[in-house]
């Protein structure tokens, strides 16, 4: 009898807060993020994830491949230098792979005045967009470009905090970034999550024969910068528009070497 | 004794929240999610819906939009406590059957990853939205049948 009038109660109290949380985000709108960054600013304490934090997940698997190896292996001075080996061969096999996407990075890019961070993805957010490792702390701002091991414009920075920011990434529908290829024609990259659409803005000169379409400091980019190879690709010219569908078969993955370009 | 009580519920919010982010990690950012926190959502709105958890629902998802999105602050906490108000108000209205209580789910899936929808509408990602809730369905009722302490007084 009494559980009618208390559960309109309840509604009315839920409709209550959820207009309260409608003025906060009002507010926080007309303010342009001011209110909510002040607040993140003064308890960025709050943040748990870290680099630190990742790394012990990362260490977890092979502390479990240990706890294995004790309950088979009845030497344990054997079975030790056998995990100290194991580790060292794990080191290396990183290095290596640093050295080697390092090496692939230098040939792709000009490393003229510009900076590059090593990033690492933190997590995915509810709304799929990457939390990445570094913000403030080494002078991250808006729209600072990514790329991957091999040079390639990945995503570009969308939110800063203290020591890590949001990304959007060639895989994020909101992605859309502008570019340009050798003959100065412009275009427009958007994604689909599975695919790069490539329309273009501006013709200077109507040629097919495109290799890459770049960042550029046209478009307050700090250089040149590849955002996707055509050479292999269909590009289409209809009506003195030049398009193509690019299918991305780049995985982010916890492993994922990311770079952040700033301008020294 | 209400404030404690109130504040524990708002850490276990948060801690759930932090721990489906840390998930994301170990599946390596696969599609098909196990959502922790929106179980508990969905826990809250159809047996336990009062108003004791509407600060929890409120600061959890103040704290989400803090630091973990380019949300506008506010924005989750609308979303967190729409879920709770609609599937309670909808949970209400249907009968009480398997199916009916898979499409609410359903439906609360749909609203917690409503941008994943909008701006990326398609028959794919519909069907990922799909297995998504088929997971965590599951795991939902996994936990509902611990949780109901009757099961065991029944089988003794």
């Amino acid at each position: 009898m009494f559980q009618e009038p208390k559960k309109r109660r309840n509604y009315v109290i839920y409709i209550i807060f959820i207009l309260l949380s409608s003025s906060i985000f009002l507010a926080d709108l007309f303010s342009n993020n001011k209110f909510s960054d002040f607040i993140s600013d003064n308890t960025d304490f709050l943040f748990p994830i870290s680099q630190e934090a990742i790394s012990l997940f990362d260490s977890l698997e092979l502390n479990i491949i240990k706890n294995k190896n004790t309950l088979i292996n009845e030497n344990i001075r054997l079975k030790n230098e056998v995990i100290e080996l194991r580790k060292l061969k794990l080191i290396n096999e990183r290095l290596v792979e640093e050295i080697r996407s390092n090496n692939e990075l230098i040939n792709n890019v000009n490393l003229e005045n510009v900076i590059y961070y090593k990033s690492t993805i933190l997590i995915k957010n509810i709304e799929d967009d990457y939390l990445i490792s570094g913000g403030r702390n080494i002078n991250l701002s808006k729209n600072d470009l990514i790329l991957n091991e091999e040079g390639f414009v990945v995503g570009y920075i969308v939110e800063v905090f203290d020591d890590h920011s949001i990304m959007s990434t060639i895989i994020n529908t909101e992605f859309s970034i502008p570019g340009i290829d050798k003959y100065g024609n412009q275009y427009l990259v958007t994604s689909n999550r599975e695919e790069l659409l490539i329309n273009s803005i501006y013709i200077e000169e109507v040629n097919l024969n495109i290799d890459y379409i770049s960042t550029d400091v046209a478009f307050d980019h700090i250089g040149q910068f590849p955002i996707v190879r055509l050479s292999n690709e269909e590009v289409s010219n209809a009506n003195n528009k030049i398009s193509a569908v690019v299918e991305i078969d780049y995985k982010f993955s916890f492993d994922s070497n990311i770079y952040i370009v700033k301008e020294k | 004794m209400k404030t404690l009580r109130s504040i524990s519920y708002i850490f276990l919010f948060i801690a759930l929240l932090v721990l489906e982010l840390f998930i994301g990690i170990f599946s390596e950012f696969s599609d098909l999610e196990i959502l922790p926190f929106l179980i508990l959502l969905f826990y809250i709105s159809i047996n336990k819906f009062s108003n004791a958890y509407i600060p929890a629902f409120f600061i959890s998802g103040i704290y989400y939009d803090l630091f973990y999105t380019s949300n506008y602050l506010g924005f989750t906490s609308v979303k967190f406590l729409s879920i709770g108000i609609v599937i309670n108000f909808i949970n209400n209205k249907l009968d009480d059957n398997f199916f009916s209580e898979f499409l609410v789910f359903f439906l609360a899936v749909a609203i917690y990853k409503f941008e994943f929808i909008i701006y990326s509408y398609s028959f794919i990602q519909l069907t990922i939205v799909f297995l998504i809730s088929v997971i965590n369905y599951f795991l939902f009722k996994l936990i509902n049948i611990t949780l109901k302490r009757y099961v065991f007084k029944k089988s003794i």
